[in-house]
């Protein structure tokens, strides 16, 4: 047995009080995080489901429509819209704004 | 890096890494706990005591990392509005709060009886007691506006002028008289510390850190998700209103 000496008490309440606290922290992290997954798939076994989730589409084929058909759109590329209409970005790329460098 | 601020690859990211990162977090907080209560000696003064520093200091040291991270964070809000920053900064908050509190309470029950008493106020004690306030707030403003957005601007800018208070804990030793004692570990000159007891607590600290990482990336995960299903549960009432009308 561990013999904490003649302070034993304030230990065993130091150790006692932090792994309440901490094990409550990562317990009520961990069932937020499932309770969320829950929500969400529970919204998409209803059909609601985010634009990007619903239509995935290959980013692939955009530069080959930029160099067939050029628009006004890719005529003069940004950084916010390189040469490739919204509708066409990568699932989840369309509301990411890029930081600056 | 650029890449990960998308939040849909960032989660595909942190569902690769929280397995690892669990596994690494219990090795280091067992190996940790083992050093520190049965092979680490008891100090020359504090006795046995000195087995709360294990868990005070590296508590008190994520309390500060915690606010760091917010305060970085919250100007990735304000500078390039990312969204990924602010749920950074916001999951954040209850962690900080939790080691600040770990540290408040154990640094106290280590001050009874070594100093004779479980509080002073003293400027290490004081601007530690700021810090636990400091996060109680920004938690209770993110709670009290609705709108992510806004919240996070406004939680942001409390998160910056708050930041001033980081270099207060760290000198405050060296700047006031003060009844804690100086830093012991990071200093010129060397730790003052022997390796036997500094051991315990590195590796305390490397298992305090993977267990704040750990959390924070879960707790990031959860808001992110959490604000799809906002956003979801907006679109489903908006078609039903489309639908009756």
């Amino acid at each position: 047995m561990l013999d904490l000496g003649p302070h034993a008490l304030f230990i065993v309440v130091a150790y006692g009080v932090t792994f309440i606290a901490v094990g409550a922290l990562a317990l009520t992290t961990v069932e937020d995080d499932r309770q969320q997954r829950r929500k969400l798939a529970e919204l998409e076994r209803k059909g609601i489901r985010r634009r990007s989730a619903a239509n995935p589409k290959p980013a692939a084929p955009a530069k080959k429509a930029t160099a067939a058909k050029p628009s006004p759109a890719n005529a003069k590329p940004t950084k916010l819209s390189p040469a490739m209409p919204p509708a066409k970005r990568k699932p989840g790329a369309a509301r990411t704004r890029k930081p600056r460098a | 890096m650029i890449s990960l601020a998308n939040p849909t690859r960032f989660l595909s990211l942190v569902d690769r890494v929280v397995p690892w990162l669990t596994a690494l977090t219990i090795i280091l907080l067992a190996t940790g706990l083992y050093l520190a209560l049965f092979v680490a000696p008891p100090d020359y003064q504090q006795g046995e005591t000195v087995r709360i520093m294990f868990i005070h200091v590296p508590a008190a040291w994520l309390a500060m990392f915690g606010y760091t991270v917010i305060a970085i964070a919250a100007l990735g809000t304000l500078i390039w509005r990312h969204p990924l920053a602010d749920v950074a900064a916001k999951t954040a908050a209850p962690i900080g709060a939790t080691f600040t509190f770990v540290a408040l309470v154990t640094g106290s029950l280590w001050g009874k009886p070594m100093w004779g008493t479980y509080w002073v106020w003293d400027a290490r004690l004081t601007s530690m007691l700021v810090l636990f306030l400091l996060y109680l707030g920004l938690i209770a403003l993110w709670q009290s506006i609705e709108e992510p957005g806004r919240a996070g601007r406004a939680a942001a800018i409390l998160a910056l002028v708050g930041t001033i208070n980081i270099p207060i804990i760290k000198f405050s030793v060296d700047w006031w008289n003060t009844l804690h004692q100086p830093a012991s570990v990071f200093r010129a000159g060397g730790s003052t510390i022997d390796v036997s007891l500094l051991t315990p607590l590195f590796v305390m600290a490397a298992g305090f850190t993977a267990l704040f990482v750990l959390l924070h990336l879960i707790a990031m995960r959860a808001e992110i998700l959490r604000r799809r299903v906002r956003a979801l549960q907006q679109t489903q009432v908006e078609r039903a209103a489309l639908a009756e009308a």
